[in-house]
């Protein structure tokens, strides 16, 4: 018996032995080393005097009798000194001369658990990179999709241009032809002119068509000037307000007044913005409200989000949205040009657009734009090629 | 006297047709050619006020043949048509002298407007050298 007293009053590791109640009958060494308080102290101690404030109304602690069998729980320990330190502790109940006793084995385990918070902290950094990294590897896999759709879009318009310079040639022949006085008296006069009207209204039709297709692959035009933002967005969600004033559609604008003006093209910024809002009124049908909200992102960037409550995007066509032609207007309603040629000017633009959508809870379009350096423009290369 | 016409466009229907829109307008449009080198030999050979320059052909193309025509008569007036609206391209051809661009399909009244433009100023001209030219006479013929 004096050589297991003596093994368990000098191993290092902390131990003891509580009555069921969690009085301390006795304690070794390595206790009170990790708890500053003397043998002489701890004799007159119970388990939980050893705990942080907030730890002593733990169930565990008024329910000690019931612990059957081993037991391990994470607890916070308080130091003499009032330093915490986290502990594991392990319940062992045992019987000796007819009392029920716990064994104890406390390890302090602060350094371990700061460790793996560390961990958890990498972890979660690691976390943050590895979605980072894949949002913008998606970003340039969209942005090759589109590029690479952009340049095959631009040479069918090119080739579509001159058949259509052609065909507006011919009706416009046809209508010349038409004015002449011998032909004023053709019985079917005003048919021939009415159809000739339209042939040269769908031609026109196409050709802003292909305009619209060679701007997505073309280097564009851009005059790089102070943008005053916020009057450019109060000037279109205006010039929106009056188009939509026979439906329900309420539009309105929460701009930052902090909101610096920004280097960039105004004339293609008001057409992307136009795109946008036109988008969110046709998700609107004819009534719901739609929000332009402008300010200043935490990373620094201008950041101006367009969310309507209209119909949303189903999720398989959330991926494509940004695809020339696709569109689930109906025909006539729109080409499926506008979100795509939109997300072109606004990367050579130097920004961004991201769109978050929940089928019947409409959706939301967040442009981000460079606020203020001129060399975050992309500088595209120039092609003269006609 | 209304402005007399060369018009340069590979899309041999297209020239017809609007040779045959700008004569119904009053126009006179000496001939209509499908190649560069084409419109340089009608050039050497007749006068012309104004060119209607298609950008894209094969062989010399839109760029180049301004060029030449401006060698051979710079007071050739000149329009530029574009397959696409490359402000580019056109800035290229304004520096070598062309008086505008027009983009295809154009507007015919568009285009007439432009042709009346381009020849106004090359009236001008004209009449403003011819005008240097007879006071020059006068100075060096005795009083």
């Amino acid at each position: 018996m004096f050589l297991f007293n003596t093994l368990f009053e000098n191993v290092p590791l902390p131990l003891l032995v509580t009555d069921e109640k969690g009085a301390i009958i006795f304690a070794n060494r390595g206790v009170s080393r990790v708890s500053g308080y003397t043998l002489e102290d701890l004799s007159s101690l119970a388990l939980s005097d050893l705990c942080a404030p907030y730890e002593r109304g733990r169930f565990l602690f008024a329910h000690l009798s019931q612990i059957k069998e081993t037991t391990e729980i994470d607890i916070d320990f308080q130091r003499k000194n009032g330093k915490f330190f986290m502990a594991h502790l392990s319940f062992s109940p045992f019987h000796y001369s007819g009392r029920s006793l716990l064994f104890l084995v406390l390890r302090d385990v602060t350094r371990r658990r700061v460790q793996e918070g560390k961990k958890r902290e990498d972890e979660e950094r690691y976390r943050k990179l590895l979605e980072e990294k894949n949002r913008l590897e998606e970003q340039l896999q969209r942005s090759r999709k589109l590029a690479a759709l952009g340049e095959l879009s631009a040479g069918v318009a090119h080739e579509i241009n001159n058949p259509l310079a052609v065909i507006t040639e011919e009706a416009g022949w046809l209508q010349d032809l038409l004015n002449r006085p011998e032909w004023k008296s053709l019985p079917a006069l005003a048919d021939f002119q009415d159809s000739l009207r339209e042939i040269l209204q769908q031609t026109k039709r196409c050709r802003e068509i292909t305009y619209n297709l060679l701007r997505l692959g073309r280097p564009l035009d851009m005059q790089v000037q102070e943008v005053n933002l916020r009057g450019l967005i109060e000037e279109v969600v205006e010039q929106k307000v009056r188009e939509t004033q026979e439906q329900s559609i309420k539009i309105q604008a929460e701009i930052d007044p902090n909101l610096p003006a920004i280097l960039s093209d105004a004339i293609l910024l008001r057409q992307v913005f136009l795109n946008f809002l036109n988008n969110a009124v046709d998700a609107l049908a004819e009534e719901g409200r739609i929000t332009v909200k402008a300010g200043l992102s935490p990373a620094g960037r201008v950041e101006v989000a367009i969310s309507d409550t209209g119909s949303g995007i189903a999720p398989e066509n959330l991926p494509r949205i940004f695809d020339p032609f696709f569109t689930t207007k109906s025909p006539g309603k729109g080409t499926g040009l506008g979100l795509s040629l939109s997300h072109t000017i606004l990367e050579r633009l130097g920004g961004s657009v991201s769109v978050r959508s929940r089928l019947g809870q409409g959706a939301t379009f967040t442009i981000q734009l460079p606020a203020g350096e001129k060399g975050a423009i992309a500088d595209a290369p120039q092609n003269s090629d006609c | 006297m209304p402005p007399r016409i060369l018009i340069v466009d590979d899309e041999e229907r297209f020239r017809l047709t609007l040779s045959k829109r700008l004569g119904e307008r009053g126009l006179e449009v000496g001939a209509t050619v499908g190649t560069g080198m084409e419109a340089l030999r009608e050039i050497r050979e007749k006068a012309y006020d104004v060119v209607v320059l298609d950008v894209k052909m094969p062989g010399l193309d839109g760029i180049q043949t301004l060029e030449e025509i401006k060698k051979i008569n710079p007071h050739i007036e000149v329009l530029l048509l574009t397959g696409h609206a490359s402000v580019d391209a056109a800035v290229d051809g304004m520096r070598l002298g062309a008086y505008d661009y027009l983009m295809k399909p154009c507007e015919i009244e568009v285009l007439l407007d432009k042709i009346n433009g381009a020849y106004e100023i090359k009236a001008g001209r004209e009449e403003r050298i011819r005008q240097a030219e007879m006071r020059g006479r006068a100075d060096r013929e005795p009083a």
